[in-house]
């Protein structure tokens, strides 16, 4: 067993598993002498340990370890491993910035909203001793405004769309922000932003949030206990 | 001192049970002079064991087999778990059946004996049951197969030397037959079968015994630390397996079918637990396949286990036999790790081999 971010990798397949899903955080440091002894002690995997320590001496790429733990586990396709292999060469080439977006939509995807937006902050903070561009730190915003709407915090996802607005001229955008207001039952922002649309663009837009909300499953009378669970949990991630 | 290996063979009889035994230098078993009663709880194997001379603590047999009359799944159990109480090993315990011990003593004899058919007449009160085993080679296989038929006409209590002779005719008349066991106390009482006796041994080698069920077995047991030579034998008889079962899985993205249980094998000791990760399947199919070539797939649906994401389940299957044409497959969820508990899910699929297939 190794405890890595509070999570427990008892087998080859989890240790797979957790690899292809965060390879783009952990570096080489993660493949530690204690891994290596795991990996021979716990799962008699002696001739993957003694591949690691080589690579290990060789100052391989951290992709390398990946590939060398995931073709023995079996655990993902070769097609699979190529995306991964691709993904991972693509990012390597991407600037600072763009690679820590990545990291931070990724939070997105993993339900990790609290998390995200202070990843978002982070890059922000970086404005001006990495340097982007205006397009670029739109996305930025816009991305925390998801971030902060999926957490029901509705008035920072509004500031954060409307920063988004000044600096990226993306349809996406307004359409967000109208998703904002019906959401959050603003009425006469709501057809204000409206008024902006066509007719037909609107109706499309109802039909569609309509479909997501029956998914969503927020009923009446849950609402306010859905939103309070997710403001307590904002404050347990920024604690 | 140095601690010895022991095997032991142990011919749980009807009514007496014997012992034979091997140990590090011997070269055939030898098997103790005294017949202990059959208990009706297994306390009296102790008694039995300790019998054995130079033996001098239990947990010192590393391997035992235990011939059972009868090989059903609580007579195993309880003759296994006899021997657990006495300090013997698990992976030491074998049981197997008459049938089995007979193939094994015949294997164990020089080849002469076996080149051509061996035929078995086993003679006691319970009556007289002729057992013929023959050898086949099918490409790299090698299979003995044992068949036996119960004989009615031969009374213990007074048996016919002409009926004998008779029977003896019909079942051995014009075949090639290298050697003949006569087993058991209906040969030992006053010289009944002189005429079938003389048919015989005409060009056959003919042995009587009382103790080839219990040598047969300290055979099997000693092999299995030593030399492992039966293991090249497929074993057709009684209470061994008509037919593999296998699963059918992914392997480095290739199909393969993984053998859980072999045809040939005892059906108390086929018995397999694997994990396996289900990647986008609804069901498992697990394949039957008889001696005489014919296969049968059957489906575990896996509908009772929660919808998670791919390939973030690992099931745990395994497969037991309660008798030679039953087998029970179990699946149960074990989760993924921390990532995902297991909950408390198992379903079960029967596995029937039918021997008229």
């Amino acid at each position: 067993m190794i405890a890595e971010n509070k999570i427990e990798i008892w087998s080859l397949e989890e240790l797979c598993y957790y690899l292809y899903e965060n390879a783009y955080r952990i570096t080489e440091d993660f493949f530690s002498q204690e891994l290596a002894e795991y990996l021979r002690e716990e799962l008699d995997l002696g001739t993957v340990a003694d591949k690691l320590m080589a690579l290990k001496k060789n100052e391989a790429d951290f992709l390398e370890y990946i590939l060398a733990v995931c073709q023995v586990a079996n655990y993902y396709g070769q097609e699979e491993l190529l995306r991964l292999v691709q993904g991972l060469q693509a990012f390597a080439v991407l600037s600072r910035p763009e690679r820590l977006k990545q990291l931070a939509d990724s939070r997105i995807k993993e339900h990790l909203y609290a998390q995200a937006v202070r990843e978002y902050e982070a890059i922000l903070a970086l404005k001006y001793k990495e340097g982007y561009d205006r397009s670029f730190e739109g996305k930025i915003y816009h991305n925390m405004g998801i971030a902060y709407a999926k957490m029901l915090l509705y008035r920072e996802a509004e500031e954060c769309f409307k920063h988004a607005q000044e600096l990226l001229e993306e349809p996406e955008i307004r359409k967000n922000l109208l998703l904002l207001y019906y959401l959050a039952g603003n009425t006469r922002q709501y057809e204000d932003t409206a008024a902006l649309f066509s007719e037909e663009e609107r109706q499309e837009l109802l039909e569609e949030w309509e479909a997501v909300r029956k998914t969503a499953k927020v009923e009446n009378g849950r609402n306010e206990a859905v939103i309070e669970k997710w403001k307590q949990e904002y404050r347990a991630e920024m604690s | 001192m140095q601690e010895k290996n022991w095997s032991v063979g142990v011919d749980i009889g009807v009514r007496v049970t014997q012992i034979s035994y091997m140990t590090d230098g011997m070269k055939e078993p030898e098997t103790l002079e005294e017949l202990f009663p059959t208990g009706e709880d297994e306390g009296f194997l102790k008694e039995c064991l300790l019998a054995i001379p130079g033996l001098e603590n239990l947990s010192e047999i590393k391997s035992i087999q235990l011939v059972l009359p009868e090989l059903t799944l609580e007579k195993a159990e309880k003759a296994g778990q006899a021997c657990l109480d006495m300090g013997i090993p698990r992976e030491a315990v074998h049981v197997q059946g008459v049938a089995e011990a007979s193939i094994y003593f015949a294997l164990s004899q020089e080849k002469s004996l076996w080149n051509n058919d061996v035929v078995f007449f086993d003679f006691s009160r319970e009556g007289m049951i002729y057992r013929n085993l023959h050898i086949e080679k099918y490409g790299n296989t090698t299979a003995v197969i044992l068949t036996e038929k119960k004989l009615s006409g031969i009374d213990y209590e007074n048996p016919s030397d002409e009926e004998f002779l008779r029977l003896s005719r019909e079942y051995m008349d014009r075949r090639l037959i290298s050697a003949v066991y006569l087993i058991g106390e209906g040969f030992y009482k006053e010289e009944w079968a002189t005429e079938s006796l003389r048919f015989l041994c005409s060009r056959r080698r003919v042995f009587k015994g009382l103790n080839l069920y219990t040598k047969g077995a300290a055979y099997a047991a000693y092999d299995r630390i030593h030399m492992n030579a039966y293991e090249q034998f497929l074993f057709v008889c009684e209470n061994r397996l008509w037919a593999s079962v296998g699963i059918r899985i992914l392997y480095k993205e290739q199909a393969r079918l993984l053998y859980l249980a072999k045809a040939g094998m005892n059906w108390y000791e086929a018995r397999a637990l694997i994990e396996a990760i289900p990647d986008e399947v609804t069901e498992l199919s697990f394949v039957v396949q008889t001696l005489n070539g014919r296969e049968t797939e059957e489906k575990l649906s896996l509908e009772a286990f929660p919808a998670r994401g791919r390939r973030m389940t690992r099931l745990e299957i395994s497969l037991v036999f309660v008798s030679e044409e039953h087998g029970i497959v179990t699946v149960r969820d074990l989760g993924f790790g921390s990532f995902i508990p297991a909950e408390d899910i198992s379903v079960q699929k029967d596995i029937w081999i039918d021997k008229g297939q």
